[in-house]
């Protein structure tokens, strides 16, 4: 464009030069018709010289008709650099032009050529001149106009893009409203719309994402596990619960290696640990469908450390993350269990207790319950005058009543000691600090007030007050006689039964005291049986437990005397024949230990007893096949009469306990020697019951009731 | 609930009091215990035996010697119980001398249940591996050559698979 630009310019100054010059040239070959029509050169010369006047014209010659120089303008150089006149005519050259015109006479007759150069000296250097300015023009024109385009590109193409982006990364650090606001109907405008469209959509996914997550992380933070997800190569991915952060004692738990973490002290033998790591290595090998199988393989339980000297147990529960059928995160579920485990050990040391507390009181009874009642009704004796020398409000207690309130209280001490009653003996001690103060405020004046001390007083001794009724709670447990062993006083024995023998079959008040004197607790009879039941359940690979309800109900003096051996048998044959194996027990539905239970109640007639037992029941058809088998025909009596026949056994060989066909005949002898009879009833599967009652008597309601089967 | 019987061990220690303890600990946990002060003679238990407990400190023999002479003993049953060394030296390194590892915490009977769980639990995760890896790898290609996803184990040797843990079959119920 530039070329075209200066060449055109140039043209146009040479083309007015030229059209000057012809005119001028035009001119002067008219002045010279005469001259030159005449011959006279002097008018040349001075037509020559007119010429010389204007500065354009560099040269001029003219010619004869016969191509001869006639004259020139320039003298200076030599005739021969003349320019010889061609055709009339213009020529340009670079740097002039050079105008030829013939010259004619009268009637038109060519008289010679004039030939007039012109310099163009002028027009070049306008030319140059203008050719910079056309060129500087030309740059700055392009430099607006590149600037105009580059500023209708910022504006068309380049912001809205700008915005494009800008609105990317506003959704990539995650800022809800990152639209981009763009209207035109052009390619960018579609491209700014389908972006806003899936902002949006980005947006509510996201929207929806992190909701999902709020509410598993509430979720999360509301269960009482610790819950985390680890990866195949043992470390904690993904989010984790509050609970976690807490019981594990770390802010930051992603990136851990779980087994560090549930093992922190594990050495490098540890088979725990070891176990662990290998169970998360073969983890994510396992397919889900084998989940079930594999994670019982994993651990269920360990100790983390709290950072004092107690650990925290963890119960813990593995589940699987699946993608396509392959595990590829496990998520731990971790419950501390610190509460329940104290609980339990509670309960255990509780229990323990009792039991330490039962066996020393069986220890005592063993050695006469007399003196445990002595006791008990010695301390309440003592407590009862220890309230009454403190009164109901603070007053001064002389020394010698302090003393005396002392010596009941070491007193009670040193005897619950003796008793292994521990929760009074810890009463007590704390009574004898405080009485030790008082004895050492009343030392100088013989007396002290009681004062600050008198409410601990009264409640600590309202507490041993406590402690001895539960001491007493303790010892009817243990007793084979129940709250009947409180009630007791030493007797000789022969004693009463020279009375009952003197006082003879009388009915009447006298009578029926000294029989009630002579009578026996029914759980005398059942003492020793309780040991012996789960010993003899062993023996025939059972378990067994005897319940005795109702051991404080006197036995008639009589009965008493034959109820020894008639539980035996009966309960040695609940064993052998009634009681199932612990496996059938369980495969029945049943707990694998089998209870007999022998209760007593009384009756206007006298004390009806049960005893049953929760076994099989009775083998009827079998009963049947034995009698028949031992001579005695089924259809005699009923088929419960049968089981008590002499030689009846259904046992298929003579044990220790049973099988020897004597048992039950024996026990309704036993029992027709003191006026009472024997009955059995059974249920297949559940159970055999015998009462014995008074001949004549008839069974209340309320036993039935109590033995479950009415 | 009955228990289900778990694995037979045979526990060997110079303390009859200790001995008296761990069994009540075994029992309680649903095995078959035999426990043992004598040194010698012990094989004839080795025959229905899952896991062998042997005292590390025991009088004029340590618990090495007494692997040892099981070890033998035990290499020609079908079935080869593990053997574990019960200490609480944490210097003692007990595959060093053949055993298949060691329970620490010697008097905590509670541990030690933990642990003879977790062996078993280890033995049949190892079993597991084991017969995931033969049945993923033709017969001809070796362990060399074609590592599976999981290390052989120790003790991975002809040993028969070990029968769920009471804890197992427990879960399962």
């Amino acid at each position: 464009m530039y070329r075209q630009l200066t060449s055109r310019e140039r043209d146009h100054l040479v083309s007015s030069k030229a059209r000057a010059a012809n005119m001028v040239s035009e001119l002067f070959a008219t002045s010279l018709a005469a001259p030159l029509d005449f011959g006279d050169a002097e008018a040349v010369d001075v037509e020559l010289g007119n010429l010389r006047t204007n500065s354009e014209i560099i040269d001029a010659s003219i010619w004869s008709s016969s191509s001869n120089l006639l004259a020139r303008l320039r003298s200076d150089v030599a005739p021969d650099t003349a320019v010889s006149p061609g055709d009339a005519g213009t020529k340009v050259f670079d740097d002039r032009v050079e105008v030829t015109r013939t010259v004619f006479g009268r009637q038109g007759k060519p008289l010679g050529k004039a030939v007039v150069v012109f310099s163009l000296a002028s027009e070049n250097a306008a030319f140059t001149a203008n050719r910079l300015r056309i060129l500087w023009s030309t740059l700055a024109m392009v430099a607006v106009t590149a600037l105009i385009l580059i500023l209708i590109a910022r504006y068309q193409i380049v912001a809205p893009l700008a915005k494009v982006a800008e609105g990317t990364r506003r959704l990539e650090r995650g800022e809800p409203n990152s639209r981009v606001d763009i209207r035109s109907n052009d390619e960018i405008g579609q491209l700014a719309r389908a972006f806003n469209s899936m902002g949006a959509a980005i947006a509510d996914r996201e929207q929806r994402l992190q909701a999902a997550r709020k509410s598993l992380r509430d979720l999360f933070d509301h269960m009482r596990q610790a819950i985390f997800a680890f990866g195949p190569n043992g470390r904690i991915v993904g989010e984790v619960s509050r609970q976690a952060t807490r019981l594990f004692g770390h802010q930051q738990l992603e990136g851990m290696d779980v087994k560090e973490l549930l093992y922190p002290a594990a050495t490098e033998h540890d088979v725990d640990a070891q176990a662990f790591a290998e169970w998360i290595r073969a983890a994510f090998a396992v397919r889900e469908e084998e989940w079930n199988d594999f994670v019982s393989l994993a651990p269920s339980e360990v100790l983390v450390p709290n950072g004092t000297d107690e650990s925290i147990p963890l119960l813990l529960e593995f589940r699987p993350v699946a993608k396509r059928g392959k595990v590829n995160r496990v998520m731990l579920l971790a419950t501390d269990v610190s509460e329940q485990r104290n609980l339990e050990r509670q309960v255990q040391s509780r229990e323990e207790d009792h039991a330490r507390q039962m066996a020393a009181m069986r220890r005592l009874l063993a050695g006469g319950p007399q003196v445990f009642v002595s006791f008990v009704e010695g301390a309440r004796q003592r407590i009862t005058r220890c309230l009454e020398i403190i009164g109901p409000s603070v007053r001064d207690l002389p020394s010698a009543e302090i003393d005396e309130l002392f010596r009941h209280v070491h007193t009670i001490k040193g005897e619950a000691k003796a008793l292994d009653m521990r929760e009074l003996e810890t009463e007590s001690a704390k009574l004898e600090e405080e009485l030790d103060e008082l004895r050492s405020n009343a030392r100088g004046d013989g007396f002290a007030t009681t004062g600050s001390v008198h409410l601990a007083l009264l409640t600590n001794f309202a507490r041993a007050s406590q402690a001895l009724d539960r001491g007493c709670e303790v010892f009817v447990a243990a007793s084979p006689t129940g709250v009947a062993a409180l009630d007791q006083m030493t007797v000789q024995r022969s004693d009463v039964l020279e009375v009952l023998s003197l006082v003879g079959d009388r009915n009447d008040a006298l009578g029926q005291v000294t029989a009630r004197l002579a009578s026996r607790p029914l759980g005398e009879s059942t003492a020793n049986l309780l040991d012996l039941v789960p010993t003899w359940g062993e023996k025939e690979g059972k378990q067994a437990r005897l319940q005795v309800e109702g051991r404080e109900v006197r036995m008639p003096p009589n009965l008493a005397r034959v109820l020894g051996g008639v539980f035996t048998h009966l309960i040695r044959n609940s064993i052998v024949h009634g009681i199932e194996r612990p496996e059938t027990r369980t495969a029945a539905g049943k707990l694998p230990g089998g209870v007999i239970r022998v209760a007593a109640t009384e009756t206007k007639d006298g004390p009806v007893v049960v005893v049953e037992d929760d076994g099989q029941g009775m083998d009827l058809a079998q009963i049947t096949e034995r009698a028949a088998a031992i001579g005695h025909d089924a259809a005699v009596g009923s088929i419960q009469e049968l089981a008590f026949l002499p030689g009846l056994s259904t046992a298929r060989r003579p044990g220790d306990l049973a099988g020897r066909g004597v048992g039950l005949y024996a026990v309704r002898a036993e029992l027709a020697s003191v006026g009472y009879v024997v009955e059995v009833s059974s249920q297949a599967g559940e159970y055999t019951k015998f009462v014995l009652r008074p001949k004549g008597a008839v069974v209340e309601d309320e036993l039935q009731m109590r033995s479950g089967h009415a | 609930m009955p228990k289900v019987s778990g694995h037979h061990i045979l526990v060997i220690d110079d303390s009859e009091v200790m001995l008296a303890r761990i069994k009540k600990a075994l029992l309680a946990d649903g095995h078959t215990v035999t426990t043992t002060t004598q040194t010698v003679g012990n094989a004839r238990h080795l025959s229905s035996c899952d896991l062998v407990i042997i005292d590390y400190h025991m009088p004029g023999i340590d618990g090495f010697a007494v692997q040892q002479q099981l070890r033998g003993a035990a290499a020609q049953l079908q079935r080869v119980p593990l053997f574990y060394l019960y200490t609480s030296d944490p210097s003692v390194v007990p595959q060093a001398k053949g055993f298949d590892g060691c329970f620490t915490n010697k008097g905590d009977e509670a541990a030690l249940i933990q642990q003879v769980r977790a062996v078993f639990r280890l033995s049949q995760i190892r079993a597991m591996a084991n017969r995931s890896r033969t049945a993923s790898s033709p017969p001809a290609a070796s362990d060399s050559t074609n590592p599976s996803a999981f290390p052989p184990a120790a003790e991975s040797r002809s040993r028969v698979t070990i029968p769920p843990t009471r804890e197992t079959t427990r879960r399962k119920a």
